[in-house]
């Protein structure tokens, strides 16, 4: 495929300004159609709630964890002192059987 | 909600951007209304193509929110970081698009100027179509510097912020894609002779 004689062709590039001149007339800002910026946007804000309702739900999850520890040691807790009872009651049990 | 915009255009960007990295949703959409047409245009110069342009563009805003809360101010402008993330986002796309054949200029593309005389808006869109498929083969540093200066119009001082480049080094960069422009121009208009 052979161009046709352009103007960019015939734009004689001898120095630095005659390019500078092309790139500033072709090169120009476009402008993005208003549905996609309307549309970004409002999946943008969609992304939000999710991002918000994330750091909710850690929130509960790290309490949940620090309760279900918590409960945890004083099932712990409970259940030694209950043992150490038992144990200490029946040591006793059986020294006052022996006398 | 009108209120609470008006607010956040009553502050800096510098606040606006603490607001945002805070998480507040209506400095996001600040900076998102404030930035989308000049990555749009970034993207668009870099790919060509108006649909891949809108695609890559979202992928930025997408990825600018995940991880605004990371973003720290170092004196740069809040630009540099989007250009960032696009630059990345289109060395990504070509890197996967290498092999496919060169997409022309979209049709449905908006022409900045609108003429009255469609064969001229032809003309000057094939001409556009030409001058960047010689921009594209510059390498992607000189792309950059190229759509900021021109299409973006942006001084070397703001560039060289973007590009993490002194004004000098951007100066004298520019000389040496002006020469390479050159080069390609001619090498490209050798290959249809």
């Amino acid at each position: 495929m052979k161009p046709e004689i352009s103007s960019l062709q015939t734009d004689n590039f001898d120095d630095h300004s005659s390019i500078e001149s092309t790139l500033r007339t072709y090169l120009q800002p476009v402008v993005p159609r208003d549905e996609f910026v309307d549309r970004l946007r409002g999946k943008l804000e969609q992304q939000v709630l999710p991002i918000q309702k994330r750091r909710v739900i850690s929130f509960y999850r790290l309490l949940e964890v620090t309760l279900q520890t918590m409960a945890l040691m004083v099932i712990t807790v409970l259940t030694v002192r209950v043992f150490l009872i038992i144990l200490t009651t029946w040591k006793i049990l059986r020294t006052s059987n022996v006398r | 909600m009108n209120e609470r915009v008006f607010r956040v255009e009553e502050k800096s960007e510098e606040q606006i951007l603490a607001l945002a990295s805070a998480g507040d949703e209506e400095a996001f959409a600040w900076l998102y209304q404030k930035y989308v047409t000049r990555i749009y245009n970034y993207v668009y110069f870099r790919t060509g193509n108006a649909a891949e342009a809108e695609d890559l563009t979202a992928k930025v805003f997408m990825r600018a929110m995940k991880h605004i809360r990371n973003y720290r101010d170092l004196g740069l402008p809040f630009s540099a970081w989007l250009y960032r993330i696009a630059h990345n986002l289109v060395a990504n796309w070509h890197r996967d698009n290498g092999r496919k054949k060169e997409i022309p200029l979209d049709d449905a593309l908006p022409l900045p100027v609108l003429s009255k005389h469609p064969e001229s808006e032809v003309v000057k869109r094939e001409e556009t179509e030409k001058l960047l498929r010689i921009i594209r083969k510059l390498p992607p540093e000189r792309q950059q510097l190229i759509i900021l200066k021109f299409v973006e119009q942006l001084s070397n001082a703001e560039i060289g912020a973007i590009m993490g480049k002194s004004e000098g080094a951007i100066k004298s960069l520019y000389h040496r894609t002006l020469l390479s422009l050159r080069e390609e121009y001619e090498r490209y208009f050798e290959d249809f002779e």
